[in-house]
């Protein structure tokens, strides 16, 4: 049985994953390698912070204690952060941005297909409005992701970097601990563990037509649903929190 | 002389692959920076309007890209129904030295406006 700390606990990652990926995602604007992916880029973050918000919204009233979608966003310590280390990754360089986008859209994609069923009639309604979103991240991203493979050898070495970096953290996509377990017993949450072989299917699908090698889904580098993150999180965190702590409860 | 652009096996394979050839082989001429990315021009139909209008252009490699591009850059504030994009190399244009020819003997021929007439409430669109 799911407790109301539970499905707190379940939003909270879910609204950690967009977030901080947002964030990241974000980074490129004005930075892009030229302006039309500039646009798209930031436009894709914004999609994501737009559900984050809504997500922390939804955990802030479940959890009943107050805290708003700001308080949930920039309040807390790193170690109270549940996302994905595959979020946190820093971009490096347009392929590993790029490819970071389409594995994360791809998951989340089925992730939000799953959410639709929901017993929680919120979280189904933030996955409708999502779901056409990240339809559209999926098909940006994968369309690059063949783009570059497929392209010129200098592309195609970066892309086969960028596959060799980030296939480590594609496995803490499907873990299923106690807490997800319960979540997806009681029908709130999608059991992540349920979505690989989809997942798995839509990626050796890409990855083929971008010619690059498909590895097995590894789980070698996880802990970011524990709380536990890489280096890169703690500077994330300070560009991400810095307004908020240097004036706090400081409002647009 | 700038070195020959190499398209890719994707560009080669797309049904434009003539057309975006010639563009990258013009286009590489004057500018080594954007000679993949060749320029194409953006049409949008908002929600409840007739007609596609020119909007601006964007830079892609091809038309499945140009679209996307067109998508982020044109229709991220407005109610969009539907974008075109075209090769900007495949618009044909009127000379400027012409306008006169074309275009002068039309201005002193104000019978041809529709504003001697009444016309009829129930018509739209006038």
């Amino acid at each position: 049985m799911a407790s109301a700390e539970d499905i707190f606990c379940g939003l909270l990652r879910l609204a950690d994953d967009h977030l901080i990926l947002g964030q990241r995602v974000s980074e490129w604007s004005g930075h892009a390698p030229q302006l039309e992916e500039d646009l798209a880029l930031s436009n894709i973050a914004l999609d994501l912070i737009g559900s984050a918000r809504a997500l922390y919204q939804l955990a802030g009233e479940t959890e009943g204690k107050g805290r708003d979608e700001d308080q949930l966003a920039f309040l807390r310590d790193e170690r109270a952060y549940h996302n994905l280390l595959l979020a946190e990754y820093p971009n490096t360089d347009f392929a590993h941005t790029i490819l970071r986008q389409f594995y994360f859209s791809s998951f989340q994609q089925l992730y939000w297909q799953a959410a639709l069923e929901s017993t929680l009639p919120e979280l189904a309604a933030i996955a409708a409005k999502s779901l056409k979103e990240v339809a559209y991240h999926h098909r940006h991203a994968a369309d690059w992701v063949i783009r570059l493979g497929d392209g010129t050898e200098l592309s195609h070495q970066r892309m086969l970097a960028a596959e060799a970096n980030l296939a480590p953290y594609l496995g803490e996509m499907f873990e299923k601990d106690a807490l997800a377990g319960r979540l997806a017993d009681a029908a709130i949450l999608p059991d992540p563990a349920e979505l690989q072989a989809a997942f798995a299917a839509d990626r050796a699908n890409i990855l083929t037509r971008a010619s690059l090698p498909v590895a097995d889904i590894e789980s070698r580098l996880s802990g970011g649903r524990s709380g536990r993150h890489t280096e890169a999180m703690g500077h994330l965190l300070a560009e991400l929190q810095y307004m908020q702590h240097r004036f706090p409860g400081q409002q647009w | 002389m700038p070195p020959k652009k190499q398209l890719s096996r994707r560009q080669l394979n797309s049904p434009f692959a003539n057309l975006i050839e010639a563009m990258v082989e013009a286009k590489s001429k004057e500018d080594e920076m954007t000679g993949f990315t060749p320029l194409w021009e953006v049409f949008v139909q908002p929600k409840g309007a007739l007609a596609h209008k020119h909007c601006g252009s964007v830079h892609a490699a091809d038309a499945e890209q140009a679209l996307q591009a067109a998508r982020d850059v044109y229709a991220r504030r407005e109610e969009v129904r539907s974008i075109w994009v075209v090769p900007s190399a495949q618009i044909i244009a009127s000379e400027p030295e012409a306008a006169g020819m074309l275009f002068d003997p039309a201005s002193d021929k104000i019978y041809r406006h529709p504003s001697f007439y009444d016309i009829p409430d129930d018509i739209e669109n006038m």
